[in-house]
């Protein structure tokens, strides 16, 4: 790919050197990935020459303007849109054969949207409970693993309530207990807190830090919040728009367990400056 | 919450008021103009009336008749009007190709068609079953057919990233959200298939509330005829609220349910 703009920048705080996961197996690969959407008349080249390798356990936020691909690039990951060209792999398997996703990589994924999306006619724990409950799970084991979860999430005391009796922050954090039911090794998140208002966003950074933390999982959070992109990763990916490429990947080298506090600092504010940056030299 | 309470409690006050209020203009229209008791009978004579027409036995065999040919009737649109609803929802061609002669029987003012069963099917429950059947079948269908449409977008979403099997899928999604749509089309069915056995009774045959109607409106009862159409419309009201009362049941987390309540 002759077009593609890959640089690597070093702000201060950021680590000098990323190796990323290239050494050893990867947990999440892109390969070549491209994306073309096809209607009768136009063809829109969504997502073009994409690899990217992420490794196990590690958080990687991706950052771009609307319309730049990030949601269409997460949904490819997901296995909701099969890529035109290229590979996706999980753990060294292939997600797709031919027109079938491969199940045991699908339930590696968790996969957690924009909207909560939960079903209005189940309580919070039978929405926890579904995936379970899909999976041939029974009822005692599959609701005491919901409480655990609503516990986890801060959910306490609604696990008998409808979605439509919670605020849009309770509905995001019972779409995450969901998607954590049964355990997935990797968490794919569309920017989910993107209709939430700043000071509940905070929140859930802090707890979807912890969440990765015990859980332990594989974390691909897609934003267009630089601050909450650099506050959350391990790498920032930041895509540029009309193809969307990766136009950057920076390593985020800030000590973990990170506080909001660390948010004032010069050296965060740093990281986010130049992200800022190269979003804007887009425009030009 | 004062104000809801009182929102809550304003139509059962505001209801007998406003019945109240029509009874007795009714009451002082007759004193007041001099109307012949032939063209309007005083609410008082009425309600003499229905108290001895309840207490027949006829009066209540002409009822049964009337909702066993309702209740048939709507019960076999119900059934047809799921399953073509469904059918037509899920394989779009098949509604392109139908869509026209859907709209043509839409349009059809099909209470005309009666004369027609009468010839067909004779005088019996079978013409007005036909046509409560009739009426209530489209409300239903199309219902049905917008609800098999409208799955939610992000719903379907969630189950795909779930690696939900089709008849997962089914149970879990498409089922569940169509079901408030199945009763809209219910609520409007059931007062449909109503009409439909009414106008059928008063086309021809011997039985129902229809039928009762025609027969004192020949012997220009007015009192009488002001009872059955009292009948009628507690029937319809009753019918109305037990859909109403299986939606409560069925989709409790429904807007239409939380709302009403």
């Amino acid at each position: 790919m002759t077009d593609r703009v890959l640089t690597k920048t070093e702000p201060s705080g950021a680590a000098t050197a990323s190796e990323g996961p290239t050494s050893q197996q990867a947990e999440l690969e892109l390969v070549g990935i491209a994306k073309k959407f096809e209607t009768k008349r136009t063809s829109t080249l969504a997502l073009t020459g994409i690899d990217l390798a992420i490794g196990r356990r590690e958080f990687v936020s991706v950052i771009g303007r609307s319309g730049c691909g990030k949601t269409t690039l997460l949904r490819t990951l997901a296995g909701l849109v099969s890529p035109s060209e290229g590979e996706v792999r999980v753990q060294g398997r292939g997600l797709w054969r031919g027109n079938s996703r491969d199940p045991e990589v699908m339930h590696k994924f968790g996969v957690i949207f924009q909207d909560a999306n939960l079903f209005p006619w189940y309580t919070v724990e039978e929405n926890i409970a579904l995936p379970l409950r899909m999976r041939g799970e029974d009822k005692r084991s599959r609701l005491h693993r919901a409480h655990e979860l609503a516990e986890l999430v801060g959910l306490t005391g609604f696990e008998r309530s409808y979605p439509r009796e919670l605020s849009g922050g309770m509905r995001q954090r019972t779409a995450i207990a969901r998607a954590l039911s049964y355990r997935p090794e990797i968490l794919l998140m569309d920017e989910p807190f993107g209709a939430l208002d700043a000071l509940t966003r905070e929140r859930m950074n802090l707890e979807v830090q912890s969440i990765a933390t015990t859980t332990e999982a594989t974390v691909v959070f897609v934003t267009h919040d630089i601050t909450e992109a650099v506050f959350l990763a391990d790498r920032v990916v930041l895509l540029s728009p009309r193809p969307g490429r990766i136009k950057s990947i920076t390593d985020i080298a800030l000590q973990r367990p990170r506080e909001l506090d660390l948010q004032t600092t010069p050296q965060f504010q740093d990281i986010v400056r130049t992200l800022r940056h190269q979003l804007y030299e887009d425009e030009a | 919450m004062e104000r809801e309470k009182w929102m809550k409690l304003l139509p059962w006050i505001s209801t007998p008021i406003l019945l109240a209020l029509v009874i007795g203009g009714w009451d002082l229209a007759i004193t007041a103009f001099g109307v012949s008791p032939y063209v309007l009978p005083r609410p008082g004579t009425v309600a003499e009336t229905l108290s001895e027409m309840v207490v027949e036995a006829d009066t209540w065999e002409h009822i049964q008749a009337t909702v066993v040919e309702t209740v048939v009737g709507f019960v076999i649109a119900l059934v047809l009007g799921i399953a073509m609803g469904v059918t037509l929802g899920k394989i779009r061609w098949l509604e392109v190709a139908v869509r026209p002669l859907i709209v043509a029987s839409q349009v059809i003012p099909k209470v005309a068609l009666i004369p027609l069963f009468v010839i067909w099917f004779g005088f019996g429950i079978t013409s007005k079953v036909i046509m409560a059947l009739l009426l209530a079948f489209f409300p239903i269908m199309l219902n049905v057919l917008l609800g098999v449409r409208s799955v939610d977008p992000g719903h379907q979403d969630v189950m795909r990233s779930l690696d939900a099997g089709r008849w997962q899928t089914l149970r879990h999604l498409e089922l569940k959200s169509t079901l408030p749509y199945v009763f809209a089309g219910m609520e409007v069915g059931i007062v449909f298939a109503l009409i439909g056995a009414i106008v059928g009774e008063y086309l021809g045959g011997s039985q129902g509330l229809g039928f009762l109607v025609v027969e004192t409106l020949n012997a220009l009862d007015g009192p009488r005829l002001f009872g059955v159409i009292i009948l009628l419309a507690f029937l319809g009201s009753l019918m109305f609220f037990a859909i109403n009362g299986l939606k409560r049941i069925f989709i409790p987390w429904h807007e239409s349910v939380i709302s009403a309540q």
